[in-house]
């Protein structure tokens, strides 16, 4: 079995997911069995990866596992279905708070039960009160609709101990709170009775991961793809039986991605990059990044470079749209408004070719991030107006329909400090769209082949970029031909050539696990 | 069905449950269904019910009862042959006979203590967290299965007590939480009970819920034996009948005490069918002073068999004193007219059988120990079996009052007398030469000097201990008790 490792599958998700998704979509067509395996607890853990098109068949959540949950079916849960002990509890809806406050006959209360209001008031938990007031447990439901958490709380209203139980009721994991010797209330060990009905104990959470991997990979020939290094690449270099085990790089493995073979190391991958030749494989996103690992590492372990993007084949078949039919001097962007994204260098070369092409506009399409009180958004909001951009340049927000842009769009413009492979440029081109990006690693430099479906220009360089829009505006003929090599271009991503380098590695962890049963 | 009302079946208990065991017996022997009813939580209850010649078919606690371990045998269970155990992993490290240490890489993450009496049972198994702390505690039943688990506050208070039944389901739940500012127990909650969960906001209430259910699947009769328990016995809906058995002496000159009331008098709504008192004496005392007079009995609250063996005195004189060694027996003059009788008879020795009340026992040792009596004066642990009297001339009591002072009765029917002090309701049982006045260990001492010199008035003496206790024999004893129960 075929396992992708990540901390869960939420509704906000990071390029991470989209890649892990976009890899399972492709397994899925292959009929290649694979799952994801998640770490942390998640009440809708299974609501938000159906959404995201993950089933239980492809979900292998640890929680789950312990509590005997891997696949449960909904069940519709709502106040009048708690039972709270009493027979005639009163019930009072609190709309406001998206609760039902239930009391006593004698007016006591006696539970606050809070529910989904997106979702027919279904019981998200229980906040339980004794008989003198005491807020003492609360009950956490798991969207499937069953009691999946217990957290109780100390007399001075913090959570002190948290149960995992089985849909019986039993008792199969606990994290304990206590004060540490700074007089801390912090997380000081775990416990877990297994299937056998062993105990084991842990002292963090990352322990118990460890061992949970080891029973996952108790038989058979399994490949595990660590999606999220942090999580376990500790445990993937310390299993009890061979497995085929694979770092997965998401993101430079150097501080600065300019300086990749003597920068300071990512801290997400310095532990992993020093024991790399402890793991099976390395996979890197672009062959720069393959390439740049090896010369500073030497690795003797298998290397692969497999691109995150796949361009569907709906996608590459499409009907073209020639740049007549876009719209003339249409810019855009798709990133958050972070500071990583450097978009005010964007924004200054967009100047420069506002000033020569008057028709340049800029969309700027993602959510702003939330650091520093939105300051980045602040801050590129106050260069818009110093460059007098406003009839410019706007903030479009977060789209789902990226693609209607994309083909409305003739340039798509990148400014990055740093990228890993950059899927929103990938699916540009695939639209037609020309890139025109920084010398950024990696991707956007790997994706963006220079006079073929885009131009790079040196990183830092914006003048040189609003140069080269310039250009492009100015010689139609020239736009049309880069972005039909755009289009082209963006075979290179087909589902089939990435199953490909999937496929290689299958082979060969197949080969490598020889003899393992 | 009878039931007999108790808190426990200790492990060291007091005349009420003597008198409660006796009962049972007797009335058991008599073609009688009885069983002793209890509320209080407590695992080693199998052994302690066998320690007094019961058995678990004599026996319905509550704890038992919700956690469906009624009638579980026992098993052994070794601490090395726990289930839970990862032994792959851990390694299992006897201390001594009481702990053992599970260790991982050199660090100990619990303790397993052994059962109390067993070697190498389990007793309760203590996981501890990273840092030290005990995180969550499993305790097992003496019959062999995990009982209850326990939880902790970051302070280490008890913050949840889990009660499992003999399959590992939780059956129910206290939670320990804030009662003006200190945590006690704060909620117990039935889980599943009859299909429906349950929660109660003391002890007290889930008894008398208990109780309820009890009478409910068998009517029965309902005698309570504890003042604390009076209240849930009268919160029983329709039972056959409700009787107080009152052990003790229930009024002074100021009235009734508080705690008597509702045996005595009962609620606004309701009272105890029938109040037995152990004497006629305190039966008498007691009509003026309750609104329900024609509810008060004379029962016998003991009953003994009589041993015939003459007693002679014996050269090395030995006194006794066995029961609750506590402020009420008045130990201290006990002891201060020792001392006087050790003066005049260096030989006495004197022996004490029961056990202490907390705090008291320092006082009793400190004057032993002033009086320089520490090589004549003997403490022994508690007992059940009264094979203390073969070696022993005479019983010597100082307490404040009895309601009858069976640890009398059974001394008399070892043929042992009793000198006592003059108090109620001891000098009702007792003959006037064997009563001196109360509150004067001098007065005491040299009736008992004056006893220990005469081996012809001794040996009358014996005869006439033996004659008391004759009364009170089982024949009458239940004969009595059918009267009461109707």
């Amino acid at each position: 079995m075929l396992y992708f490792i990540n901390f869960g599958m939420p509704d906000y998700k990071s390029g991470i997911e989209h890649a892990e998704l976009k890899r399972l979509r492709l397994f899925e067509q292959h009929d290649y069995p694979c799952k994801i395996i998640i770490h942390d607890w998640s009440r809708d853990l299974h609501a938000t990866a159906a959404r995201a098109g993950v089933d239980d068949q492809h979900l292998l959540s640890m929680f789950d596992y312990f509590q005997k949950t891997v696949s449960v079916p909904q069940q519709r849960v709502t106040v009048t279905d708690i039972d709270l002990g009493i027979s005639n509890p009163q019930l009072v809806k609190d709309g406001p708070n998206h609760r039902y406050l239930v009391s006593r006959p004698d007016g006591r209360l006696l539970a606050r039960v809070n529910y989904d209001e997106e979702n027919n008031e279904q019981v998200t938990s229980v906040e339980l009160f004794d008989g003198y007031g005491n807020l003492y447990r609360v009950d956490i439901y798991d969207s499937r609709g069953f009691r999946t958490l217990l957290q109780w709380y100390s007399p001075d209203n913090k959570i002190d101990n948290e149960e995992w139980v089985t849909p019986d009721g039993q008792v199969v994991m606990r994290a304990f709170h206590k004060f540490n010797a700074q007089g801390k209330l912090v997380t000081t060990g775990w416990w877990l009775q297994d299937h056998k009905q062993l105990v084991h104990q842990f002292a963090t959470l990352d322990q118990l991961f460890a061992y949970f991997l080891n029973v996952v990979n108790e038989k058979g020939q399994n490949t595990f793809i660590l999606d999220r290094s942090l999580l376990a690449d500790d445990a993937l270099i310390h299993l009890d039986r061979p497995a085929y085990t694979v770092m997965h790089l998401h993101n430079s493995q150097a501080g600065n991605a300019q300086d990749p073979l003597h920068s300071v190391l990512n801290d997400n991958y310095e532990y992993a990059l020093v024991n790399i030749n402890k793991y099976s494989a390395y996979i890197c996103a672009t062959a720069r990044q393959t390439k740049d690992v090896i010369t500073r590492f030497h690795p003797t372990c298998d290397m692969y470079t497999i691109p995150v993007g796949i361009v569907p084949e709906s996608q590459l078949k499409a009907p073209r749209v020639p740049e007549s039919q876009r719209i003339f001097g249409k810019i855009i962007a798709v990133a958050r408004i972070a500071r990583e994204k450097n978009l005010g260098a964007l924004i200054k070369a967009v100047e420069i070719a506002h000033d020569r092409v008057p028709e340049v506009t800029l969309d700027l399409y993602g959510y702003p991030d939330s650091a520093n009180n939105y300051g980045e958004k602040h801050k590129l909001t106050k260069l818009i107006h110093e460059l007098n951009l406003t009839d410019v340049v706007t903030f479009k927000g977060y789209t789902s329909n990226v693609e209607a842009v994309e083909d409305r769009a003739q340039i798509f413009g990148l400014t990055s400090v740093m990228e890993e492979f950059n899927l929103s440029i990938m699916e540009a081109i695939s639209h037609g769209v020309v890139g025109v990006t920084y010398d950024v690693n990696y991707g956007p430099n790997d994706i963006i082949q220079d006079g073929q479906n885009g131009y790079v220009v040196d990183y830092g360089d914006y003048q040189a970029l609003g140069a080269r829009l310039i250009t492009l505006f100015k010689d139609p003929a020239l736009m049309q031909k880069i972005s039909d090599g755009a289009y082209d271009s963006a075979r290179r991503y087909s589902p089939d050539n990435v199953w490909q380098g999937w496929k290689k590695l299958i082979d060969t962890a197949k080969e490598r696990l020889k003899g393992v049963e | 069905m009878i039931y007999l009302i108790g808190e426990n079946v200790f492990s060291l208990n007091s005349g009420t449950e003597f008198s409660q065991f006796q009962r049972l017996h007797a009335l058991k022997r008599a073609g009688h269904e009885v069983k002793i009813v209890t509320r209080n939580y407590n695992r080693f209850l199998s052994q302690n019910l066998k320690q007094h010649g019961l058995d678990q078919q004599d026996s319905i606690n509550m704890y038992d009862f919700f956690q469906k371990a009624l009638n579980q045998p026992r098993k052994k269970q070794g601490l090395r042959y726990l289930e839970s155990i990862l032994l792959q992993d851990y390694h299992v490290v006897g201390i001594d006979n009481n702990r053992s240490e599970v260790h991982y890489q050199g660090k100990t993450i619990a303790n397993i203590h052994v059962m109390p009496a067993t070697v190498g049972l389990v007793g309760d198994v203590e996981y501890l967290d990273d840092l030290g702390h005990p995180a969550v505690r499993e305790y097992w039943d003496w019959r062999g299965f995990k009982s209850m688990v326990e939880s902790y506050h970051p302070d280490g208070t008890i913050g949840s007590q889990r009660f499992l039944d003999p399959h590992g389901q939780v059956v129910l739940e206290i939670t320990h939480m804030n009662i003006d500012g200190q945590v006690r127990p704060t909620m117990w909650k039935l889980l599943n009970y009859g299909g429906h969960n349950r929660i109660f906001d003391s002890e007290s209430a889930i008894f008398t819920f208990f109780l309820n259910e009890l009478n409910r699947q068998r009517q029965g009769t309902f005698i309570s034996d504890r003042r604390s328990l009076d209240a849930n016995v009268l919160a029983v809906d329709q039972p056959v009948q409700t009787i107080a058995v009152i052990h003790s002496q229930a009024k002074d000159k100021q009235g009734i005490y508080a705690d008597y009331q509702l045996a005595l008098n009962g609620n606004t709504t309701t009272h105890f069918d029938k109040v037995a008192l152990p004497t006629k004496q305190e039966e008498r005392a007691l009509r003026r002073f309750v609104t329900y007079p024609n509810c008060l009995h004379h029962v016998m609250d003991c009953y003994y068999k009589v041993t015939t063996k003459d007693r002679q005195l014996s050269a090395k004189p030995t006194l006794v004193y066995r029961g609750m060694l506590t402020e009420v027996k008045r130990i201290l003059d006990l002891i201060s007219a020792f001392q006087l009788i050790h003066q005049q008879l260096p030989n006495a020795r004197f022996v004490m059988q029961g056990y202490f009340t907390a705090g008291y026992q320092s006082s009793v040792e400190n004057l032993i120990k002033q009086s320089g009596l520490n090589d004549s004066v003997d403490l022994l642990n508690y007992k059940v079996q009264p094979t203390i009297y073969d070696h022993t001339d005479l019983f010597i009591n100082a307490s404040e009052n009895e309601g009858l002072g069976m640890n009398m009765v059974e001394s008399m029917s070892h043929g042992v007398p009793v000198i006592s002090y003059d108090v109620p309701y001891v000098n009702t049982l007792l003959p006037n030469n064997n009563l001196v006045a109360n509150g004067d260990p001098a007065a005491l001492a040299k009736r008992v000097v004056a006893t220990l010199s005469d081996s012809q008035g001794y040996a009358a003496l014996s005869k006439k201990a033996y004659q008391i206790a004759g009364q009170y024999n089982e024949t009458d004893f239940v004969r009595q008790w059918e009267e009461l129960l109707g």
